[in-house]
């Protein structure tokens, strides 16, 4: 047996890294012991996965895709509209979240509060919530993304806001600006570019999130996929499937292009 | 008198353009949806209503709650625990300046890119309708959806690494696999753990959510309880939640900070 | 301490090696080298001339567009870079260290090419290998600082451990790229003075660098590049102005 050793003083791994090693292990295994598995065991699970992954590879229905490109569509233009309406809205809230440019801190302290509830909630309960209040369709969806996207939007923004040095601040003031030209001559060109890249990023979770919203009833092809789930269409999941890896895909490469050209 | 004529054209300004072409396509698409906003305002009551059903939350099954909330944060450190290995697993082979060859690398990358587009929620719809109820579902389909965004964040780590570290150690004859663990994953260790403790927070939120769909933890619970309308007991449910949430935030903050 | 192969066969052939960059740049227009054992040579030219290209082809960091090199007898090609470079070692000019790991890893990553074992991937290394490293890290100077984390050294110390990592190797042939272009000239003498000894514990020696002087000092043949060509092989001696005009002007 040949001798060997890590290349320590001590010739054992780094403490910090056994420690941590053994740390984790032991969160890990008490994590699995509150996961009960499902019925039959664990590997039976996972036959069961690649069986239906096999169901649904197998066999798509092509006839259906130009139904499922328009749900597609729709759900795309719904993550539109919740990011549009949120950047809107947006712009005058961050403005009144932030420190340097709320009218007094106790605003910028109850905006800050309502952003990080806001978003604490994912889409999908606010999507819930909104289906109550004004029935099925489109429209709760749109607000659920609207407001959370708000949320993380405004809390940027105003992230932003606060990170413009003083410096440009006080250019504007030594000229005379008031409060109001002060944030739109000084704070806002400063924070508008990041806050730009933002925005695509949050259109790219939008879009996401605006997939799944249909199985409470808010619109999308979430809806559809729930339905073929339901009936057995396989076949139709595929394509389902498939459009949403498109449209995703495709929608990330577009916006990362469109992001590189305007920053 | 200087000739006017002579100086540069001022640049189109393009902002307006682009602002028009964006309402032109918020106009189409509230259209294209027959979306009615007012039916917000309309809603305003109905909201206020709804809201107050959740004003006051009972706290009777508290103990059960808990369990569920540990259910739904084991789901959230394992789908971690699975993504960071998926992703330790894929990421060298999709940094480009690593990568064996230039097909392996496309390929790994591709599959990155799919398991991060598909949203957790779709994995564990499509792993539940597989395989029952429950957190198994809901693990792999944050570990599947995860190891693409851990993967992108750390094979982008990797390439960004000095190349002259890359080519020392091979031109001491090392192979791939080692020149991945003796001077890849060294150089970006600190990006690394940061990053996997971020996702953490976030996985365990995601887990919350899962469970709408019935795949294990507290979401299944919540659901179920609205479904019968026990709305006092779902608003328990979801200060349970929140408090979790909000609690491994400062932690995973604190972590971070300990980690630089 | 290295093997020697048989004396009559050179280190290092080159023949009609031609490097053309994707970009464009032609870096080597055509060099036919021979290099003995044991000697130290130095490869001088301005920037660009194509040095680094030139000891990158020869240990297979860079793929010639056309042209062969030998090393030992063997040809440098995709299916033997493992077993050349268990004989070649390189020294760069940014010293290529992985700066979170200790000296003493740094130093073991020699070793690497002859041990591709599983063991190796979580960092355990055989003992003896480890007493390789430790005599390199003793040849150059270094052995108090073994367990410091490489990034906390100064410029010529991380070369030394550059130059030890290539001694772990147990080469017979070491290719040092402007060993000392970041380093200031006391240290450069240093380095270069540790190079020198190396060779003449009997490894053959092969240094670019761009400063006349040092070329005159420490070679024992000066092969002249200017534009990928050689256009100048001989002694230090030989090198007269009108010679660095040919290799400096353009």
């Amino acid at each position: 047996m040949v001798a060997m050793a890590w290349p320590t003083a001590s010739g054992l791994p780094p403490r910090a890294m056994v420690l941590g090693a053994v740390g984790i292990c032991v969160v890990l295994t008490a994590a699995l012991s509150m996961l009960e598995l499902g019925r039959g065991g664990f590997l039976a699970s996972l036959g069961r996965l690649f069986e239906y992954v096999g169901n649904i590879v197998a066999a798509p229905d092509w006839e259906y895709a130009p139904t499922v490109a328009w749900k597609m569509l729709e759900t795309v233009e719904m993550a539109f509209l919740g990011t549009a309406l949120a950047v809107v809205m947006s712009l005058p809230l961050g403005l009144l979240a932030a420190r340097n440019s709320a009218p007094h801190p106790a605003v910028s302290h109850t905006m800050r509060a309502i952003m990080t509830t806001i978003r604490s909630l994912p889409e999908l309960m606010w999507a819930l919530f909104f289906v109550t209040a004004v029935g099925l369709g489109p429209l709760p969806g749109v607000a659920a993304i609207a407001l959370v996207s708000i949320g993380y939007l405004g809390k940027f923004l105003a992230e932003a806001i606060e990170a413009v040095p003083d410096a440009a601040v006080e250019g504007v003031v030594v000229h005379g600006a008031n409060r109001m030209q002060v944030r739109f001559y000084a704070l806002m060109p400063q924070a508008w570019p990041d806050f730009i890249a933002v925005t695509f990023y949050v259109f790219e979770h939008n879009v996401r999130a605006a997939t799944v919203l249909g199985i409470v009833g808010a619109g999308g092809i979430g809806y559809d996929m729930t339905m073929a789930m339901r009936l057995f269409r396989y076949d139709r999941l595929a394509l389902i499937l498939l459009a949403i890896y498109l449209a995703v895909t495709i929608l990330d490469r577009l916006s990362d292009r469109i992001r590189a050209r305007v920053i | 008198m200087s000739d006017l004529s002579s100086l540069p054209r001022k640049p189109i300004n393009v902002f307006p353009l682009w602002l028009a072409a964006l309402a032109a396509l918020f106009v189409v698409a509230t259209r294209d949806l027959e979306i009615d906003f007012r039916a917000l305002a309309w809603g305003v009551a109905d909201m206020g209503e709804f809201l107050g059903r959740f004003g006051t939350p009972d706290f009777s099954r508290l103990g059960r709650y808990l369990t569920l909330m540990g259910e739904t944060v084991a789901m959230g450190l394992w789908g971690t625990a699975l993504a960071f290995l998926g992703a330790f697993a894929i990421a060298p082979f999709a940094a480009r300046n690593l990568s064996p060859h230039p097909l392996v690398y496309r390929i790994a990358r591709e599959l990155l890119n799919f398991l991060r587009a598909m949203p957790d929620l779709l994995f564990a719809m499509v792993f539940v309708a597989a395989m029952g109820l429950g957190p198994l579902p809901g693990v792999l389909a944050i570990g599947m959806h995860v190891t693409g965004f851990l993967g992108k964040v750390f094979a982008e780590n990797l390439e960004r690494v000095d190349p002259g570290a890359y080519e020392a150690v091979r031109a001491s004859g090392a192979g791939f696999l080692q020149t991945v663990m003796w001077a890849g994953w060294p150089s970006v260790l600190q990006e690394t753990v940061g990053y996997t403790i971020f996702i953490l927070d976030r996985n365990v939120r995601m887990a919350a959510i899962l469970g709408l769909v019935g795949a294990g933890g507290i979401g299944f619970e919540i659901k179920t309880t609205m479904g019968l309308f026990q709305y006092d007991r779902a608003a328990a449910l979801i200060l349970v939640v929140g408090t979790t949430i909000l609690a491994i935030d400062y932690l995973s903050v604190w972590a971070r900070r300990k980690v630089r | 301490m290295p093997t020697s192969n048989s004396s009559t066969e050179p280190a290092i052939e080159v023949a009609g090696l031609a490097k053309r960059f994707a970009n464009g740049v032609e870096a080597l227009a055509g060099i036919d080298l021979v290099i003995e054992a044991g000697s130290f040579v130095v490869v001088l030219g301005p920037s660009g001339a194509g040095k680094s290209t030139l000891l990158r082809c020869i240990n297979g960091l860079e793929t010639p567009s056309a042209g062969r090199t030998i090393v030992e007898g063997r040809s440098v090609e995709k299916r033997s870079l493992r077993s050349i470079r268990s004989r070649v070692a390189m020294v760069f000019q940014r010293f290529n260290l992985v700066g979170r790991l200790n000296v003493m890893t740094n130093v073991l990553c020699g070793r690497l090419g002859k041990r591709s074992t599983l063991a190796s991937l979580i960092y355990l290394m055989r003992k003896d290998d480890m007493d390789v490293a430790r005599r390199a890290l003793d040849r150059v100077g270094l052995t108090d600082r073994e367990w410091d984390r490489a990034d906390r050294l100064s410029g010529g110390q991380q070369q030394r451990v550059g130059i030890a990592r290539a001694l772990a190797q147990e080469p017979s042939i070491m290719l040092a790229d402007e060993p000392v272009a970041s380093l200031d000239p006391a240290i450069s003498e240093e380095i270069l003075d540790l190079l020198s000894k190396i060779q003449k514990q009997g490894i053959t020696m092969v240094v670019s660098l761009h400063q006349v002087d040092y070329a005159r000092r420490y070679a024992e043949r000066i092969i002249g590049l200017n534009d990928g060509r050689v256009v100048f092989d001989g002694t230090p001696e030989a090198l007269s102005d009108a010679v660095l005009q040919t290799i400096y002007g353009r």
